[in-house]
């Protein structure tokens, strides 16, 4: 009827490792490249690489370390990626639980309101004008607020929270427990798993956001990094665009080429997110969590 | 909790559902006051305003609008055809994060599992723009794929980049080699919510690993599953814009264009704001109404409401 | 983990709270100047060196005024040296904003516009007339009078051609134009190479062929051919694929008409095109025989294997970078170039450059003196003082001083005793200047040189009252100081041609257009700064052709046949019909023909 549990198995076994392998190499590749491009000399690598970089020249990474506003600009995106994350998870995450129970007044309508949110797009100078109106111009907060409830985040928060065995929470209510002590003792530990996947992607969606910056942000002390970097690429992409009827270029074309600045930004960016990142995957990666439901 | 001597058990839950309501309260107006509010700007797709122009100064021009959306018809169906036809291919493909999820659940070793979750998250933090500048090194006519073909002697070069037969496929494929990774994070977190003991279980009546997938973990992905399905169906309109913008050229125009782009080309090319944002209302109300049409479909299916 | 998230929460409760007061202070001070005070003109670094040697500095309040400017490098307060001089001078801090058309759309909707601006409706999407009527900017007749007496000296026509044209006939002063040039009939400037658009060809590849003659365009592409076949066999790129005509595909068609209708001897405005020598004809240009002549050159170009298929995938920075590899032996204009030329030389392939050969096919050189301008840029670029302003007298002091002949000099030139001084009456550029400029890639930068011209009432070439240009390096004495040995074998081949004697390249074609060899426009056609704008449907329809064009004609040079090409061309027009082009171009034409007759009526044209 079956085959030996151990030959099928260990077939299965190194097909998946060399799938896996070949897709690592397909991710890792462009990473690479990316990264020796980015410690090349600009105008050799313009020119075609492949497995090692040409010539070795760090003038791009210091136009950009150079700039004044680096060391802010990255405490800013830090400050707006913690605390945001921390003010979405937990908004999030609370509303939620409450919109999990089945027992809920008016469930669907509270649900179906949060998650029309997704589908509706004012358009930019509305939006612009409704952030103004609250006051969140050229302010921090304007970080950090506006995404603390987000649908898609409910949407799998609420998904995951559902499926938690119901007699828990009975338990806890029968012995006195409040909603919110519900949530705090029994509910956020249970949903480690997907708390810390919201998590992931609210961080990483702070660290990479820069529109909101961009239209209502002009003060110098609250750049995120990305729209500092987002500046240094326009800079040295200015050379190439104008079109004006004499040459109106300001100065000396240096070595430094959009392209150079283009994988130094990513390779400044992705760098934090890659030392960050494992703290939250073993939440996610299934192995560590044995027993968590008993807990 | 206030006990209430209720004459039958239903009036005792009362107070507690609306007691998470009342929790609730706070959310909403939050909700409302940040993506409801701006909703006023909804008015100006009647009006012939454009940025410059006093927003109160503006005439009143009512559906003429629609007249100029329906007069652009044959561009606007071609757009839609792009436009689902790309969302089609996704939604087919939407299992893939999936079994990518299982594979790694499956791998024996803890340390290659978690390499492996971490580098393919990597395309995902790689912008769109360098996307570009990678599949160009790669894929265009002097790219290192036709360099490839040359030195082993095919005489044929590629240019992906041009080819307007490919687009969906060649879009498609970029947008999966870019979010694999980052989309099976969400399975790989709900099957570490699986209760361990329906494994412990299932290996002891000697399910093999097969069925184990087969029984255990797959069902217990089929709510994320089928949550996330139903808003890629509701959502087949919206196929984003950086990516569709950045790969744009006058060879794949044909085919690349989508609603998104179609959207923001009407608006900030043409300059024609109220037309764009008469196409952003008509595309949310199709939207939503998609949305509760799955989503009934699911209840009659499964049984199971999903919003 | 409670306890971590409890103080996490209020570490960044604190946190929050720190950051939003700093926030509601809104000076955008930056750490480094915010040591300096309003009274002192202290010595201490670069710029005021120049304090000892300029006038006294300003005694009186320092205020920061924020100006739209996406032409600047670095935005925010600026820093460099002439940015320093000026703000010793005047007690004025610039600080830049910068953005793309959404930005700008938004902060006209929202009422925040910087408190200077100019207007560019190409690149803002909001017309001038409409930034007009939206009630955000002031009207400039009183601190014209008051605080703008070199407005009012200098070039004084504008005023009343702002008055009349730019007010959206309200007959006041909103805009001020900016780059006025007048020629002077001494001097005339002559472009060091040309002025902007041409086809502009590798000349050591041209001079490795033996200078083969070229009358026609036919032979001029037979020429290409040839030069990329020689370039192919002697590997001239190492290695990478060359091609003798390359483009990009994200400024829509602009590779694949613009320099070669300007080389046809045609100028226009508003999507019409007309001749040099018969203005009278006017047509609409999509449907007119240049663009399609112009498609058709790039036609033939594609199919004898002489265009780069990937031009029409590429973006503009990859052309920059295969142009650098020397894997495209033919650009589009001078400011390219230009740089492309100076990193040959830095790469050490200082025999490879872009010359503009004098004969083409084609009948014009567009370029090779710099024509006047005595509006200026027009409704380009033209400055304007906004509601949100506070100090709109000191606003106006800011754009009366880079009206005036000694701001335009620190604009262009740098700082008088530092960057440039005066030897016996003649103004040059100092040693150090000259060679940082070629050696140090930041150098200019960071002296902030040329930055602000958009400001300036002066264009960098125009001669001031001390007879010398106010961007001292475009002298002709610096012009052929600084001639690469590229350009001075280019100079030597056409000596012994003509025996002429060349400083440099443009004197080459001034000589030959002297003597009657080869023709180009210095006509200036005032009318076409006068032209209204047009209605707002026509707009629409001009940018939906626009966006039309952008695929046929991509299609068009890609037929592989005349009767391909045929086919698309009618395909083409009956598209324009039925989008309704000919009737945009009517209204435009309309318009344009109102503008001579108001030049007329005002004895200007």
């Amino acid at each position: 009827m079956k085959k030996k549990y151990s030959i099928s198995g260990r077939l299965a076994d190194i097909l998946i490792v060399l799938f896996c392998t070949l897709l690592m190499i397909a991710c890792i590749y462009p990473f690479y490249y990316i990264i020796i491009y980015s410690i090349s000399v600009p105008s050799e690598a313009s020119k075609g690489l492949f497995l090692l970089p040409k010539g070795f020249n760090l003038d791009t990474y210091k136009g950009i370390l150079k700039l004044n506003d680096i060391p802010g600009a990255y405490m800013i995106s830090i400050c707006r990626s913690v605390l945001g994350t921390v003010i979405t998870v937990i908004c999030s995450s609370f509303f939620a639980y409450l919109v999990a129970n089945p027992n809920m007044y008016l469930r669907a309508v509270v649900y179906r309101i949060v998650i029309l949110t997704m589908y509706i797009n004012a358009g930019l100078i509305p939006w612009y004008m409704t952030m103004k109106a609250y006051g969140l111009q050229n302010n921090f907060l304007l970080y950090i607020i506006p995404g603390a409830v987000s649908a898609y985040y409910v949407i799998l928060l609420k998904t995951y929270m559902e499926q938690l065995p119901r007699e828990l929470e009975e338990s806890a209510k029968i012995d006195g427990a409040g909603l919110f002590i519900v949530y705090r003792k029994i509910i956020f530990p249970l949903s480690k798993p997907i708390v810390a996947t919201v998590a992931v992607y609210s961080v990483v969606g702070h660290w990479n956001a820069w529109t909101d910056n961009y239209f209502l942000v002009s003060n110098a002390k609250l750049q995120t990094l990305q729209m500092v970097l987002y500046n240094y690429l326009n800079q040295a992409n200015r050379f190439q665009n104008m079109t004006s009827k004499s040459i109106d270029a300001s100065a000396v074309r240096s070595s430094i080429t959009p392209t150079s600045v283009k994988m130094c930004i990513t390779v400044l960016v992705v760098l934090p997110i890659m030392f960050v990142y494992p703290f939250l995957q073993r939440y996610f990666v299934k192995g560590i969590m044995m027993g968590a439901v008993k807990g | 909790m206030r006990k209430i001597q209720g004459q039958n058990g239903v009036v005792k839950r009362m107070p507690e559902g609306k007691k998470y309501f009342l929790a609730s309260i706070p959310f909403l107006i939050f909700v409302f006051a940040f993506a409801y509010v701006p909703l006023f700007g909804w008015a100006y797709a009647f009006t012939n305003y454009s940025p410059g122009k006093s927003l109160f100064g503006s005439d009143f021009i009512g559906m003429q609008v629609f007249l100029k959306i329906w007069d652009n018809r044959m561009e606007l169906i071609r757009v839609l055809r792009n436009t689902m036809a790309m969302s089609f291919i996704g939604i087919a493909a939407s299992p893939l994060p999936v079994i990518f999820a299982i594979l790694l659940n499956e791998i024996k070793s803890s340390k290659f599992r978690k390499l492996v979750q971490t580098t393919t998250t990597l395309p995902n933090f790689i912008s769109w723009i360098v996307v570009y500048t990678l599949a160009f090194a790669l894929f265009s006519g002097d790219g290192v794929v036709s360099n490839v073909y040359r030195a082993l002697g095919i005489d044929k070069s590629v240019d992906l980049l041009g080819n307007n037969n490919v687009v969906w496929i060649f879009q498609w494929g970029l947008g999966t080699w870019k979010s694999l990774g980052w989309g099976a994070i969400i399975y790989m977190a709900t099957i570490a919510g699986i209760d361990s003991e329906l494994y412990d279980a299932a290996h002891v009546d000697g399910a093999n690993r097969f069925q184990t997938i087969m029984n255990i973990t797959i069902p217990g992905l089929y709510s994320t599953y089928f949550v996330l399905l139903l808003l890629s169906i509701s959502n087949i309109l919206s196929n984003g814009f950086e990516q569709y913008f950045i790969f744009y050229n006058p060879l794949t125009a044909d085919k690349i264009e989508v609603l998104d782009y179609y959207v923001y080309k009407i608006g900030v090319l043409t300059n024609d704001y109220p037309q764009s944002i008469a196409l952003g209302m008509t595309k949310t109300i199709v939207s939503v109404a998609l949305l509760f049409t799955a989503n009934k479909l699911s209840k009659k299916i499964r049984g199971v409401s999903i919003v | 983990m409670k306890k971590k998230m409890k103080k996490i929460v209020t570490l960044g409760m604190a946190a929050v709270m720190a950051l939003s007061l700093a926030a509601c202070g809104s000076n955008n001070e930056n750490t480094t100047t915010a040591s300096k005070t309003e009274t002192e003109t202290k010595s201490g670094d670069g710029a005021e060196k120049a304090s000892e040697a300029s006038e006294e500095g300003y005694t009186g309040e320092l205020v920061t005024l924020t100006v739209w400017n996406t032409e600047v490098l670095s935005p925010g307060i600026q820093n460099n040296e002439v940015a320093k001089a000026i703000e010793e001078k005047l007690g004025i801090k610039i600080d830049v904003v910068q953005g793309d058309s959404q930005k700008f759309s938004i902060l006209v909707a929202g009422g925040d516009l910087p408190d200077i601006i100019y207007t560019n409706p190409a690149q803002q999407n909001v017309t001038s007339n409409s930034l007009i009527t939206s009630g955000q900017l002031i009207a400039m007749d009183d601190l014209i009078e008051e605080y703008g007496g070199n407005v009012k000296k200098n070039f004084s026509g504008r005023l009343e051609y702002s008055k009349k044209y730019l007010s959206n006939d309200e007959d006041k002063i909103y805009y001020l134009p900016v780059l006025v040039y007048e020629t002077d009939p001494e001097h005339p400037n002559i472009s060091y190479n040309i002025e902007s658009l041409g086809l502009i060809t590798r000349w050591d590849v041209y001079a490795a062929i033996g200078y083969p003659d070229i009358e026609t365009t036919e032979d001029y592409l037979n020429v290409l051919k040839q030069m990329q076949d020689y370039a192919r066999d002697n590997d001239l790129a190492d290695g990478k694929q060359i091609y003798a005509i390359s483009g990009w595909s994200d400024w829509g068609i602009w590779p694949w008409y613009v320099s070669n209708i300007a080389e046809m001897g045609y100028t226009g405005a508003s999507g019409l095109i007309f001749n040099y020598a018969d203005e009278s004809v006017v047509e609409g240009l999509y449907d007119s025989d240049a663009f399609w002549d112009s498609l058709s050159f790039y036609n033939k170009a594609y199919n004898m294997g002489i265009l780069d298929p990937e031009a029409f995938t590429m973006k503009n920075d990859q052309f920059w970078e295969k142009s650098q590899n020397g894997q495209v032996l033919m650009a589009y204009a001078s400011w390219q170039t230009y740089w492309i030329n100076q990193h040959f030389v830095s790469e050490g392939h200082g025999d490879w450059s872009y010359q503009k050969l004098p004969y083409d096919g084609y009948e014009y050189i567009s370029g090779i003196i710099t024509s006047d301008a005595p509006l200026g840029s027009g409704s380009d670029y033209a400055t304007a003082i906004t509601k949100n302003c506070k100090y709109p007298e000191r606003a106006m002091q800011l754009i009366d001083f880079l009206n005036s002949e000694e701001g335009a000099r620190l604009l262009y030139s740098g700082i008088e005793g530092v960057h440039w001084t005066q030897e016996g009456g003649v103004p040059l550029p100092t040693e150090e200047f000259i060679d940082l400029s070629k050696t140090d890639s930041d150098y200019l930068n960071n002296v902030g040189v040329n930055l602000y011209n958009k400001l300036c009432g002066f264009k960098d070439i125009q001669m001031l009252s001390d007879g010398y240009p106010a961007d001292l390096m475009k002298s002709d004495e610096q012009k052929a100081e600084n001639i690469s040995d590229a350009d001075r074998s280019y100079c030597d081949y056409y000596e012994e041609k003509t025996g002429g004697n060349y400083a440099y390249p443009g004197q080459v074609l001034y000589d030959m257009w002297q003597k009657g060899e080869i023709n180009t426009n210095t006509d200036y056609y005032v009318y076409l700064d006068l032209v209204q704008e047009s209605s707002e449907s026509t707009q629409n329809i001009m940018s939906q052709c626009g966006q039309y064009m952008n695929i046929q004609a991509v299609k068009a040079i890609m037929a592989e046949s005349e009767a391909d090409f045929n086919a698309c061309k009618e395909e083409t027009l009956a598209g324009l019909e039925a989008k309704k082009y000919s009737q945009a171009v009517n209204e435009n034409m309309g318009l344009l023909n109102q503008a001579k007759e108001d030049a007329k009526a005002a004895g200007i044209y």
